[in-house]
């Protein structure tokens, strides 16, 4: 009897996996031309981070950084993890207008959006690996045989995995959606609220943590940018670099992929950067108000003759004040241009704002100060390099662009699986 | 052999060093080491607890335990840990005060081959008492401070000088908390996130719904 049931049941099985094997392998191959400007600039530049990475991990960190006894943290700390998070901050602020406050404008860029801050998390944060000294007892804070949980970074890196996490949950309907997984799809779905509820109160916390890791710092970055409000500054200036980030890289995906924009997303896009620019301005207000207070309550005006507070200065006013300024006047004369402008110089603040609490104005008094090497930057590109090229294999074939309906009137029956072969159909 | 000034400093092979500086009073040299405070910025900063203030006061490093992160060196107040990055398999390295001697009831080796006895070693308080004192029957001798009774909220490394802290190299803008203190109320606050936020979500999502959807479709992606 049960004999029968599985003789059955076998070949079936079989072939359903031989075509999803098939599937995959197809999948798997380029599509469009390989030999771009592009793709053998970035190859090249990916090659070299390779063979960087050999040298790191053969003779030491030490061996292709410039990073000192002074200086223990450099780019690969504080541009690509600790700026890369906040610049995906856009996921957890998106999905937070979407799932939560239910804005429908938006709902047609949530799924590049959690794409982009998902591979985000993986590359940037993944890039916490290449900086640690041994790499092999990572596994130490996490298998719980040394929880040191009064530590800020114990907190960041659990934070890290579990978001990132999250973030696979919100985007795997689209995986689901590509392999033509209609049963697993549905289950996918029924995660996505808890999976955005629990995204967004990771994220507060481990935005504001990156902030909270320099509040033992406190005697070494430069009293204009430490304060122990740093974890709140962190926050809120997530939220625009998120949004600014999702405009900037908007306006790109939009012109590379152009083919792949459905035609809802193609109608609103407009309205939403416009929206999103609105948003920001608002944000960077709130940002700008909260530095001014720090700034005030902690007597620190007499710095601002310094040539450190003309840094200071520099970046407050000319990449927080005037991108916000910009935002407003895009906003209210519906000026693409300008709002693009806006959330390069917005985007470019927040680098230096980072950079600046990081490596710039950390150590500020050493007599011997950090600078990165080519090999640090060219490892960062490499990093960026690899992150665009999966991006692009994805958007390339998973519906992420071309996903057009808002949660209400798209009926159950109505969504297309773009490949059927793992359902033999 | 390095020369003995200011810019000498620890490093990764010499966990203690001497410096010397040119003061008011002439040139004065000094030992410097880690202070092993006695609420360490590193043992806090480690997540993986590799850093390790024992219970008789100095403060170890554990090497099946670190992954190599380096924020102890971001957070520790006196630049102390040092990091072999010129290693495949780096190590950090920072005087352990003999832990290893200690644990066997004898002194710190730069105590006991101290021929000059400028270092003594013993139970914190006692030695509080002794620099009280030395303070009191030689007020002219000595700056009426300890260095390390109060700085980052104590220190196991005591200091008595002729001259003032600052030119001798320490920091004196340290303040007098112990430095755990400064993320304690971030750490405080993430269990009230985790339990508050979400449940605020969930009711903004709820409070947002129209009426004529059903309640399963709460979110879709």
């Amino acid at each position: 009897m049960t004999g029968g049931v599985v003789s059955i049941g076998r070949p079936n099985l079989t072939g359903e996996f031989g075509r999803f094997l098939r599937f995959l392998l197809q999948e798997l191959r380029p599509k469009g031309p390989v030999l771009t400007p592009f793709n053998v600039i970035t190859a090249l530049i990916m090659l070299v981070s390779a063979v960087l990475l050999t040298i790191r991990f053969a003779f030491g960190i030490g061996s292709i950084t410039n990073l000192s006894q002074e200086y223990p943290w450099g780019i690969w700390i504080g541009f690509d993890v600790i700026t890369g998070v906040a610049l995906a901050g856009g996921a957890y602020v998106m999905t937070f207008m979407v799932y939560i406050l239910r804005m429908e404008k938006y709902h047609p860029i949530v799924r590049v959006t959690v794409l982009n801050g998902f591979l985000a998390y993986v590359f940037y944060a993944g890039a916490l690996l290449l900086d640690l000294g041994r790499p092999w007892n990572v596994i130490n804070p996490v298998i719980g045989n040394s929880f040191g949980v009064s530590s800020v970074l114990f907190l960041v890196a659990w934070h890290f995995m579990l978001y990132m996490l999250a973030q696979f949950v919100e985007f795997s309907p689209a995986v689901a959606e590509w392999l033509g997984w209609r049963r697993v799809r549905k289950v996918l779905m029924g995660m996505t609220l808890g999976a955005v509820i629990f995204g967004i109160s990771l994220s507060i916390l481990h935005q504001s943590g990156l902030g909270a890791l320099y509040l033992m710092a406190r005697t070494k970055v430069h009293p204009l940018w430490y304060s122990e409000f740093i974890p709140f500054l962190f926050v809120v200036s997530s939220v625009f670099a998120g949004l600014s980030m999702v405009i900037f890289e908007g306006s790109i995906t939009h012109k590379v992929f152009h083919h792949r924009v459905g035609k809802v997303l193609h109608r609103t896009h407009d309205d939403i950067v416009m929206g999103l620019a609105k948003i920001c301005a608002g944000a960077m207000l709130v940002y700008g108000f909260m530095q001014l207070l720090v700034l005030v309550h902690g007597q620190r005006w007499p710095y601002l003759s310094t040539g450190w507070g003309a840094w200071y200065l520099l970046e407050m006013l000319g990449f927080v004040a005037v991108p916000a300024v910009l935002y407003f006047i895009g906003f209210r004369r519906r000026d693409m241009k300008v709002v693009r402008v806006a959330s390069v110089m917005a985007l470019l603040g927040i680098v230096l704002n980072r950079l600046n609490i990081s490596v710039i104005a950390f150590k500020w008094y050493a007599a011997v100060r950090y600078v990165p090497s080519w090999m640090e930057i060219v490892v960062t590109l490499g990093v960026l390099s690899a992150e665009i090229w999966v991006f692009r294999w994805i958007v390339n074939r998973m519906p992420v662009l071309d996903f057009d309906h808002g949660h209400q009137e798209r009926p159950e029956q109505d969504w297309v699986p773009v490949r059927s072969v793992a359902r033999g159909a | 052999m390095p020369t003995v000034c200011p810019r000498r400093d620890t490093s990764t092979t010499e966990w203690s060093v001497i410096k010397k500086f040119e003061t008011s009073a002439g040139p004065v040299t000094v030992k410097r080491q880690c202070m092993h405070c006695l609420q360490p910025a590193c043992t806090s900063a480690c997540l993986t607890k590799a850093m390790y203030k024992t219970p008789e006061g100095p403060v170890t490093w554990r090497a099946s335990k670190c992954m190599g992160c380096r924020y102890c060196m971001v957070s520790c107040p006196f630049d102390v840990p040092r990091f072999e990055y010129h290693s495949a398999v780096p190590k950090i390295q920072k005087c352990v005060m003999c832990f290893s001697r200690i644990e066997q009831g004898e002194r710190p080796a730069c105590v006991s081959n101290c021929p000059a006895e400028a270092l003594t070693f013993g139970r914190r308080t006692e030695l509080l008492d002794e620099a009280r004192s030395r303070i009191y029957t030689a007020p002219d001798r000595y700056v009426h401070h300890i260095y390390g009774e109060n700085e980052a909220g104590g220190t196991s490394w005591l200091y008595l000088s002729a001259v003032p802290f600052e030119e001798i190299g320490f920091r004196t803008d340290l303040g007098t908390t112990g430095y755990p203190m400064y993320t304690r109320e971030f750490l405080y606050a993430v269990p009230l996130v985790l339990t508050i936020v979400p449940p605020f979500l969930l009711a903004l999502n709820r409070a947002t719904r129209r009426h004529e959807e059903a309640p399963e479709t709460g979110g879709e992606g």
